[in-house]
């Protein structure tokens, strides 16, 4: 067996750069305080370098303010937040068959306790999408359109801007979900005109799990999510209205944010063109190779450029999980099966019943690495 | 210009507290890398708004609500609103002074001392209660006589009595050191 080859970097990018690791170390060592309003030079310390994070985030997202980004524990809190403090009870949302549970899930709570009403628009079996059913989907209470940039399950990149068009059209707002996207797809928030959008911090962008984090445009206020300390305004009894203290209640993810902060600068520097152009060349590749395995079922558009690096396929007369057990068992390579948290997704593609095999690639995946995953699916016949 | 050395490295924030003018804002004091003074006269020429006291070597001048004051190696400022904002103004204070030094051949220095500020920017800081002690009939009153040079900052009775407006006290007091006014 060779050595471990890592094939779920949609789940979470592994390795990280080792600056990741050593600002984690560092800041624990070093810095290991919390935010200090007044306090001491040290706790000022643990705040820059919030402020530094924030600043690549805003980079990375062409927001002109940093104060417009917000950090929480992950993409999923996140989508929480963005959700449940834009959504009013009556309002209506469209949203995809392509969305994670993160999504789904939160919008189905607040249909059950807050009388808000959603609708799926449904892609084909390659993640395509009819732009006129998204127009068909708008009610007069639509006020959100809630989608992800590219699918988790098969890579597909959505047509955001002409998404946006339609629902900016009607008045309502974006949230995007960029878990995908972010650090491996460009993202620029004015030429997308996203209103919302939800990032996680550890899979593209490099940094720890337990991050992630939110872009609110201005303009837009949200109820809160969570309420606590803020070091700020604290005989008050409500959050304050300024951002980002008001969604970040409570101690932030110190550690987590310093590895962020480095993931980040390490994409901001080589920039995100370069990483798409590099992560494309391994796609292509990919999608050339797994095409030609003809004992195999490949879901989505099966092209480049209109994918991230993550594949669904499924290998006939074999169960995905026994698929991806003897993968990891005898090979080394490490895949996922199952649903990933996407159920929706598995209906559109047809593989709800049994499921798929995902792997997805990272930036440092090379064509060396795809010869082995796929010469270990040769011996699957 | 990124190939030139830059005369900040750094600006480190090392205070922060309630503001002493208005509520929910902040007030912070950061710590530059080196002395600005040198830059200060190119300063006064690129900062519109700019009150230059060439004798005392300070500047001071407004962005929006807040006031922000250079003197030595320390930056004062005034009504911010929030942490954020804060490191947000001393990014904004950094690549002003970077920038300032970087073009400073283009610059023709300005060693004219300016006092650009407004009654109400000083009404600001007094503690607004028109007490009358002073002799004037309210604190507005006051700031304009202040700022003509008619009247001293110790005038106003409250704010040097007891704890209360110490802070204000200390601020203020820097205020008009700047503008070169009767303390
Ligand atoms: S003494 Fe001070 S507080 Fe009283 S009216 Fe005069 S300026 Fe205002």
């Amino acid at each position: 067996m060779e050595k471990e080859i890592y094939l779920d970097w949609s789940a979470t990018s592994y390795k990280k750069p080792t600056q990741v690791l050593d600002a984690m170390i560092s800041f624990i060592e070093d810095v290991g305080v919390s935010s200090g309003r007044g306090a001491y030079k040290r706790a000022f310390a643990a705040d820059n370098i919030v402020y530094e994070c924030r600043k690549e985030v805003a980079r990375l997202f062409s927001v002109s303010d940093p104060a417009r980004i917000a950090f929480t524990s992950g993409a999923t809190e996140s989508i929480n937040l963005l959700l449940k403090g834009f959504l009013q009870p009556g309002d209506h949302v469209v949203t995809t068959s392509l969305e994670h549970n993160a999504v789904i899930r939160t919008l189905h709570r607040l249909k059950l306790t807050r009388d808000v009403d959603y609708t799926i628009v449904h892609c084909d079996s390659g993640g395509h999408f009819d732009l006129t059913d998204f127009k068909k989907s708008v009610r007069p209470n639509t006020k959100l359109f809630a989608l992800n940039h590219a699918s988790n399950v098969i890579g597909r990149i959505l047509p955001i801007r002409a998404i946006t068009k339609i629902a900016h059209e009607h008045n309502a707002k974006i949230m995007l979900d960029t878990a995908q996207s972010a650090g491996s797809l460009e993202v620029n928030v004015a030429e997308l005109d996203v209103d919302l959008l939800a990032f996680a911090g550890h899979k593209s962008l490099l940094g720890p799990q337990g991050v992630g984090g939110v872009y609110i445009r201005e303009g837009i206020t949200l109820a809160t999510f969570k309420e606590g300390g803020t070091g700020s305004d604290s005989k008050s009894r409500t959050m304050p209205e300024n951002l980002p203290e008001r969604f970040e209640a409570g101690t932030l993810n110190y550690p987590g944010i310093a590895g962020l902060k480095e993931g980040l600068k390490y994409i901001n520097s080589r920039g995100v063109t370069s990483i798409r152009k590099a992560e494309l060349e391994v796609i292509k590749y990919a999608l050339e190779r797994l095409k030609a395995l003809e004992h195999l079922t490949l879901y989505g558009s099966g092209n480049a450029d209109d994918t991230v690096g993550v594949f669904a396929l499924n290998v006939k007369g074999y169960e995905p999980s026994v698929v991806a057990h003897t993968l990891d068992i005898e090979h080394g390579i490490m895949v996922r099966s199952g649903l990933h948290c996407a159920p929706l997704a598995h209906e559109s593609i047809g593989t709800l019943d049994g499921g798929a095999l995902r792997a997805s690639i990272g930036y440092t995946t090379t064509k060396h690495e795809i010869d082995v995953f796929i010469d270990a699916l040769e011996k699957l016949r | 210009m990124t190939e030139q050395k830059l005369f900040l490295e750094r600006v480190s924030l090392i205070y922060m507290a309630p503001c002493v003018i208005a509520n929910n804002n902040v007030r912070f004091e950061a710590e530059f890398s080196s002395d600005v003074k040198e830059v200060m006269p190119y300063l006064n020429t690129v900062i519109k708004n700019a009150t230059y006291n060439p004798e005392r070597e300070i500047i001071f001048f407004t962005k929006g609500p807040r006031m922000i004051t250079l003197r030595d190696r320390k930056l004062a400022v005034q009504r911010a609103d929030d942490q954020t904002d804060a490191y947000k103004i001393i990014d904004f204070v950094k690549d002003l002074i970077n920038d300032t030094y970087a073009n400073r051949e283009s610059i023709t220095p300005s060693y004219e001392k300016k006092v650009r500020t407004s009654a109400l920017e000083i009404f600001s800081y007094l503690p607004r209660t028109n007490c009358k002690l002073c002799g004037e009939p309210t604190c507005l009153a006051f700031a304009v006589k202040l700022l003509a040079g008619e009247v001293a900052l110790s005038a106003c009775v409250p704010l040097y009595s007891g704890e209360k407006f110490s802070a204000r006290k200390k601020e203020m007091e820097e205020l008009v050191e700047t503008m070169g006014l009767n303390s």
